[in-house]
């Protein structure tokens, strides 16, 4: 059976494609995953990624009730994202207390506006089921390089200003009084987590991308003590996952988002059962 | 000698009744303050109002003669021993290097000399052999000195630490304050502290933090003193501080 699957994966350009977009997917994932796990930030990252419902919805209803074709769901994902990761950076960076209430209300008033626009959109709604749990063989060759620009444009950004992000996780307040601005790096993290999360939408959906972003990142953490080892750690992982879950998924015809999360949740369960053991 | 630290009626609250009511303080340059009082007397407040992390309501606060805030980089800090997460991924290296950022470029990669500084910084507080270890695998006391370390990194003139010793066995305590006391031989140092004990060894001055703010000589600071300091009768004291004529309770 897995010589048929390696056959088709062979032979089909969707699911090169799909292969592609996972490995894509992988770098971001490990690299802003780390920031995410260490910042303890995986409630804003979940708040973030639920609201791109609402872009994609909207790109959605505008490109078929309107006929704007020049937006794309994935553009549509992009401005909802980096939207919310202002709404939330914000609420963090000048109010501080209730915060979680904002994130729930970013979180779930974009999952509703995305609902909201897909039912005015005539057509099939298995397009809602996509968006929430992720078609990865779905991924074109045009989403592809998007894919790359937005893991390009994380990855330098975030090897530039890797120290002070560094330091802001580690101790905020003495970050301050070394002169980084703390808040504008608050900021820049959550964009990073919100372009990360669009890439990852492709790959898993919106429902599932918190599992995939923290999961491979708290696996590594397990064992790296230094944080690019983590970081390092976290892609190798990722990628595997990603591979695997389409691997495994494509020769029972089960939904691949889905097998690739069971795949991170059960290496994760078993990495801290293993740690917990030999400490 | 010039004053390190000036404050002319300081005067800070946060929000409602002021903490700290004018304050007028100097401290000179090469002292070794222990700032004391009960606790929520405003000891920390004081510490961060020096940092200019925080403003004050009324009156000013100058460290070397400049606003806190211009002169910060001569001022290395040791907060209070951080609650941190266990499997934070930085090393005693990565932490002291955390005390170079104010003089490092914006952008890239640490400079050799950066690191130089750090190594320096942890030789100085004896860690050099942990450089490369896992900063949550550290004991409380080398976690602390390697806080010091990342105040030192910078090449401060003035250390401030708050609380430094919270937790910390009383041998390991004790040893602390031998390294600070070989520091003070080049730095000013100002420490926010939980307890007294030590006030007779290192510490040159006492800074009494209540209603009203005192200095008082180590010298003259003596039991009866210490049991005033948290709410006895102040008339007994001998001192020759600035003491207003009802008292002072701190």
């Amino acid at each position: 059976m897995l010589s048929e699957t390696l056959a088709a994966f062979a032979e089909h350009r969707f699911l090169q494609y799909a292969l592609l977009a996972g490995l894509l997917a992988a770098v971001p994932c490990g690299v802003v995953g780390s920031w995410v796990v260490i910042r303890r930030i995986s409630y804003m990252a979940g708040g973030i990624s639920h609201s791109v419902l609402a872009g994609l919805g909207f790109a959605h209803w505008l490109r078929t009730v309107h006929g704007v074709q020049w937006i794309t769901p994935m553009g549509g994902a992009v401005g909802a994202a980096l939207l919310s990761a202002l709404i939330i950076g914000w609420v963090g960076v000048h109010l501080r207390q209730r915060e979680d209430t904002v994130i729930g209300a970013v979180w779930s008033t974009g999952m509703a506006l995305g609902v909201v626009f897909i039912a005015l959109t005539p057509g099939y709604t298995t397009d809602l089921m996509s968006y929430l749990f992720g078609n990865i063989l779905m991924v074109a060759a045009r989403d592809l390089w998007l894919m790359a620009g937005l893991a390009g444009a994380v990855l330098v950004v975030a090897g530039l200003f890797h120290r002070q992000l560094l330091a802001v996780s580690f101790d905020a307040e003495f970050a301050e009084l070394q002169g980084v601005a703390v808040g504008r790096f608050t900021y820049l993290l959550l964009l990073l987590t919100a372009l990360t999360v669009v890439v990852l939408v492709s790959v898993v959906g919106i429902i599932l991308v918190i599992a995939l972003l923290t999961l491979p990142a708290a696996t590594a953490n397990l064992f790296a003590r230094r944080l690019g080892r983590m970081m390092a750690g976290a892609v190798a992982l990722c990628a595997a996952i990603t591979v695997g879950g389409l691997v495994l998924s494509y020769g029972p015809d089960l939904p691949a988002g889905a097998v690739t999360i069971l795949l991170a949740g059960a290496v994760w369960f078993a990495a801290a059962g293993l740690r917990r053991r030999t400490s | 000698m010039s004053d390190v630290i000036t404050c002319r009626g300081l005067t800070f609250g946060y929000g409602g009744e002021p903490i700290l009511r004018n304050v007028n303080l100097a401290i000179p340059a090469g002292d070794f303050v222990s700032v004391v009082g009960p606790n929520g007397s405003g000891k920390t407040t004081l510490l961060k109002l020096a940092l200019g992390l925080l403003k004050p309501d009324a009156g000013t606060i100058e460290v070397f003669g400049q606003p806190p805030h211009r002169s910060r980089r001569r001022m290395g800090y040791v907060p209070q021993h951080p609650r941190l997460d266990p499997l934070f991924p930085v090393c005693a290296l990565d932490v002291a290097l955390m005390g170079r950022l104010g003089r490092a470029p914006l952008l890239g990669p640490w400079r050799p000399e950066d690191r130089a500084a750090a190594l320096a910084a942890l030789d100085e507080v004896g860690l050099a052999d942990k450089a490369g270890d896992h900063f949550a695998s550290l004991s409380g006391g080398q976690k602390q000195r390697v806080l010091i370390a990342r105040a030192l990194a910078g090449g401060p003139d003035l250390l401030l630490l708050d609380e430094p010793t919270a937790g910390l066995d009383a041998h390991i305590e004790e040893d602390f304050y031998r390294l600070l006391e070989q520091l003070n031989r080049r730095l000013t140092i100002v420490m926010v502290s939980h307890d007294l004990g030590f006030v007779a060894g290192v510490v040159r001055s006492v800074v009494c933090v209540g209603r009203e703010v005192v200095v008082h000589p180590t010298s003259e600071v003596t039991g009866q003193v210490i049991a005033d300091l948290y709410g006895g009768d102040v008339r007994l004291v001998r001192h020759d501080h600035r003491c207003s004529e009802e008292g002072h309770r701190c």
